[in-house]
This record gives C-alpha cells, structure tokens and sequence, in this order.
C-alpha cells in the first residue's frame, strides 16, 4: 500500500515528529509508514488522514500487489 | 485487541531482579575459578537459599518480566515487531529442537532452560528487527 503522507506533510510544513505527537505514535512509526515498511491500523490511517487534513482514500492507496 | 503489557518500570526491575537472582549462585563457581581451585570447591560459600528452586525461579520470572514490560516508546507498530518476533521465535526453537533431536535421540535439556532460551532469543531478535525497521 503506497500513500503521500510525506507529500502532504510537506504540504502542511509539519515534521514527522509533530504529526506522530498529533496522532499519539512515535516519530519512527510515521517513519516507517511512510517508507511503506508498516501498514497502520484504521483507527490510526483516520487520524492521519484527520490531521493532514485529507481523505484517507486519497491518503492510502491499495496496490494490485496488496 | 488490546495487549497488556506491564508499565515500561518494570523493565528495570527484571533486570536488576535477573542480575541479583541470576548472578549471585554463580559467585562460588566464579571465585573458585578466579582463584585457582577446583570446580566446585567453594572457597566462597554463599547461604543455602541462593541455590533453592525459588530463586531459580525468581531468575526466570525477572526475565519475563524484562521482556513483557513495555519499551519507553510503545505504539502498535512496536507492538507488531513484538508480535513478529514472537513468532519468529516459536519457529526457530521448534526448528532447532527438531534438528537437535534428529541429531541425538537421547538429547534432554530442562524446560526452564529451553524458557529461558526462548526469551534471550526474544530479546535479542526484537531488539535486532527494531534497529532494522527504524532505521
């Protein structure tokens, strides 16, 4: 599953640590979403997606490898 | 699903159990050896309660408690490498207890040493996938 948190974040001028404290994860966790080497759960893809102020379908995009 | 784990304090706590219970019967075997004497001469003599099956089991408890006690960061992507890990974990003991005994039938080894295998795997593995995955 691809996704642009990093495009959006920059976007909104917000570092990585500022949305994992937004959300209520660490900064690593944002890390490793964004490079695609965790896949989040719903409750925190909403949150995400909430504070990047985005829709999460447009956030998180399902690959055909999925 | 939510996991419990033990406060994030309690990894101080296993540890400095694990040192105390795990270390301290070992003292006679290590002064024997630092001074020259025979294994099991106990030039040092320590009191009896050291070597009881309840500080044994002390030891053994301190490292659980060790490994169940939260990280200082913990959120659900810690929560799945630990998860990983643990899986990890049951495959490789089950895969070298197969091998160990196709290599020796009459092979035995004490449940609460193959336990305490089974958690320093653990940790050593989760901490390795951790510093991989953040990285």
């Amino acid at each position: 599953m691809k996704n642009l948190i990093r495009v959006e974040r920059a976007r909104l001028e917000i570092s990585q640590s500022e949305l994992a404290n937004q959300v209520g994860v660490t900064r690593q966790t944002i890390y490793a979403i964004e490079k695609s080497k965790f896949t989040p759960s719903v409750i925190l893809a909403f949150k995400i997606a909430k504070v990047l102020k985005v829709d999460i379908n447009y956030l998180f995009q399902v690959e055909d490898t999925d | 699903m939510k996991y419990q784990f033990l406060p994030h304090y309690f990894k101080y706590i296993g540890l400095t159990l694990f040192l105390v219970t795990g270390l301290l019967p070992n003292i006679e075997s290590f002064v024997d050896g630092f001074s020259g004497n025979l294994y099991g001469t106990r030039s040092l003599s320590i009191p009896e309660i050291f070597h009881s099956q309840a500080f044994h089991l002390t030891t053994y408890l301190s490292i659980l408690m060790y490994a169940l006690a939260k990280d200082k960061i913990f959120d659900e992507f810690m929560l799945q490498i630990r998860l990983e890990t643990m899986y990890i974990v049951f495959f490789v003991t089950l895969i070298v207890l197969v091998i160990i005994l196709l290599i020796n039938e009459e092979w035995k080894m004490s449940p609460s040493y193959f336990f305490e295998a089974q958690i320093v795997l653990f940790l050593v593995i989760n901490k390795i996938r951790k510093q991989i995955l953040i990285s």
